[in-house]
């Protein structure tokens, strides 16, 4: 969640008071630039019937009476009272206590010794980086770091030193390849016709390039910024060369536009995302045409059109993690995916639970997982190389 | 130099940090009014609003070795009864009690993000801290005035006093203020004030 700006409510406050002067104008103005919904909320702010009969309705509230009502809960747990023990039983009671001290020792240290592989396990999970592979035609690969981020796949590639990457026969087989993140990467590249595409965690991408169209297919996630190319000779938006994405139930067809594409193997789901122009979307005999802002979802046989927000959709290009109004299971996916770990969920129905959030994807796992415990929702527990999800009972 | 818990935030927060408990006390009334009237704003009845606070109350006093800020802690109160009051709707649901808070919901507010709720009440409360600094007429003349936004003659209308007493009594309620508030905060009232 984004800070709460002291000095606008400030200023909000006063508003009522006294008229602003010219600095607190212009910084009411400035905040009310910065979201539509801020105007609408200085015109409910405007309602005085609405702000008075809240005002009225706040003061009524009794933290007083609530707290008296509730102090005992709060106070520190006082101290039970202790009994005295007559007679032999001592001798007993200290035989059980220091039988019981010894088990609960050996208990102790062994695990201590688990709790320090679960804590070498959790400070070993880092957030994930810029790598992929590429695989040639010929069955060669060549691994991609991160100094090759943002690298134009073409006969001219070079490494690091500056040597030519592909030999003679390579470029030649370089009309069609794969490029593949692993878990925990990322990876963005110029294609050979121009098209800039960044690659989310374990995706594949293969390209190939026709006479008469470029085809990719995809598995996994990603955003593509397609170069308009013409048919060789000719002119004319009805002669450009179509691109073509293909993914395992969606088929989307564009002459040169922006779009994110997302089809996990292991969800159900394929869901394409409009920025800019137009794209042609077919599943089986089905066909829709997609705006900008507009995203087409397929489950199963059915395709449909929906408005999604377009920075919860692009977040993960752009370095953040946009969580709205999420449901944990799809959370948890994301960030299986991009810290390289596995989830474990207790039960089943905690992968519908909702969360609101916005990191970055540069922290820690430790600290998002801080931030989805301070709802008080659920807790998790890094055991045996997994992390566990609860449900929070207290 | 004695630190006072009301006035030193940094002082409040790290005593809250040591699990003092007249420093959670203090954080608990300070915050309470506003989440039950957010609470409620959400459609939620007063009595699982007032469960639903005590729980929260109660899990922020665990783990209040987590915080680092007041703001950090008010911005858990709030995001965590918005949460509460998702999964209490999402119960009585299931119970087929819809209807009944279906009203509730058509108001324009439920469609504000939690941010801008957050703003709105904490601006309620910063507007209900300011007047209720004031003495008793002064605190209803600047109320009808500033709240309710009614003009000088209607307010002198309201109370039964002179159009005359109305402009003292404004008056008094701002020099009140600017006797009434620390150094800093005089400072910023100043910046609005214009004297």
């Amino acid at each position: 969640m984004k800070n709460i700006p002291t000095h606008i409510i400030q200023i909000l406050a006063y508003r009522h008071i006294e008229p602003l002067n010219e600095q607190q104008k212009d910084q009411l103005a400035s905040w009310l630039a910065e979201d539509a919904v801020n105007q609408d909320l200085l015109t409910y702010f405007d309602d005085k019937g609405k702000l008075y009969q809240d005002l009225q309705q706040l003061k009524q509230q009794d933290a007083d009476g609530a707290w008296e009502k509730h102090r005992l809960l709060f106070e520190p747990a006082q101290q039970t009272p202790v009994r005295k023990m007559q007679g032999q039983a001592w001798v007993k009671w200290t035989l059980a206590i220091a039988a019981l001290c010894l088990l609960a020792f050996g208990v102790f240290l062994y695990q201590s010794n688990k709790i320090k592989e679960d804590q070498q396990f959790a400070d070993s999970i880092k957030p994930g980086s810029d790598k992929a592979t590429l695989l040639l035609a010929d069955g060669q690969t060549i691994e991609l770091s991160e100094d090759a981020s943002g690298i134009r796949i073409d006969s001219n590639m070079k490494d690091a030193d500056g040597n030519p990457v592909l030999s003679q026969a390579e470029k030649q087989a370089l009309s069609s390849f794969t490029v593949a993140t692993p878990m925990g990467g990322q990876f963005n590249m110029t294609l050979p016709d121009g098209t800039k595409v960044w690659l989310n965690s374990n995706t594949t991408l293969t390209y190939e390039s026709l006479k008469d169209q470029r085809i990719v297919n995809l598995q996994g996630e990603a955003y593509f910024e397609v170069a308009s190319l013409q048919l060789p000779g000719t002119w004319g938006k009805a002669n450009k060369l179509p691109f073509v994405v293909q993914t395992k139930d969606q088929r989307v067809e564009v002459l040169g536009t922006q779009f994110n594409v997302k089809s996990f193997a292991e969800e159900k789901t394929t869901a394409t995302t409009l920025l800019e122009g137009q794209v042609q979307i077919a599943m089986n005999t089905q066909q829709m045409l997609l705006y900008p802002g507009e995203q087409a979802v397929s489950t199963g046989q059915r395709l449909k059109k929906q408005n999604v927000n377009m920075s919860t959709v692009m977040a993960w290009k752009q370095g953040e993690f946009v969580f709205n109004e999420e449901k944990l299971g799809e959370i948890i996916a994301q960030l299986e995916r991009w810290y390289n770990v596995k989830f474990e969920l207790q039960d089943a129905r905690l992968a519908d639970i909702r969360f609101e959030a916005l990191v970055s994807k540069h922290l820690q796992l430790k600290e998002i997982l801080n931030l989805l415990e301070l709802t008080g929702k659920v807790r998790f527990i890094v055991k045996d190389q997994k992390i566990l999800v609860k449900r929070n009972t207290k | 130099m004695k630190r006072d818990l009301h006035t030193d935030e940094q002082f409040l927060m790290e005593q809250f940090k040591r699990g003092e408990t007249a420093a959670f006390e203090i954080i608990f009334k300070r915050n309470y009014p506003a989440l039950c009237l957010f609470l409620q704003k959400m459609g939620v009845d007063t009595f699982p609003a007032e469960e639903m606070l005590n729980d929260l109350f109660l899990k922020l006093w665990d783990k209040c070795a987590d915080f680092d800020s007041l703001e950090g802690i008010r911005g858990f109160l709030y995001i965590s009864s918005k949460n509460a009051a998702l999964n209490h709707f999402d119960k009585l649901k299931r119970l087929q009690k819809r209807e009944e808070h279906y009203l509730a919901q058509q108001d324009q507010w439920t469609s504000f993000p939690v941010q801008q709720q957050i703003i709105y009440l904490e601006t309620l409360k910063t507007i209900e801290q300011v007047i209720g600094q004031l003495p008793d007429q002064c605190q209803q003349v600047m109320q009808l005035m500033f709240i309710e936004g009614l003009t000088p003659q209607e307010v002198a209308d309201q109370l039964n006093i002179a159009r005359g007493t109305v402009y003292n009594q404004k008056a008094r309620g701002l020099s009140f203020l600017k006797e009434k508030l620390s150094p800093e905060q005089f400072l910023f009232l100043l910046l609005f004030f214009d004297f």
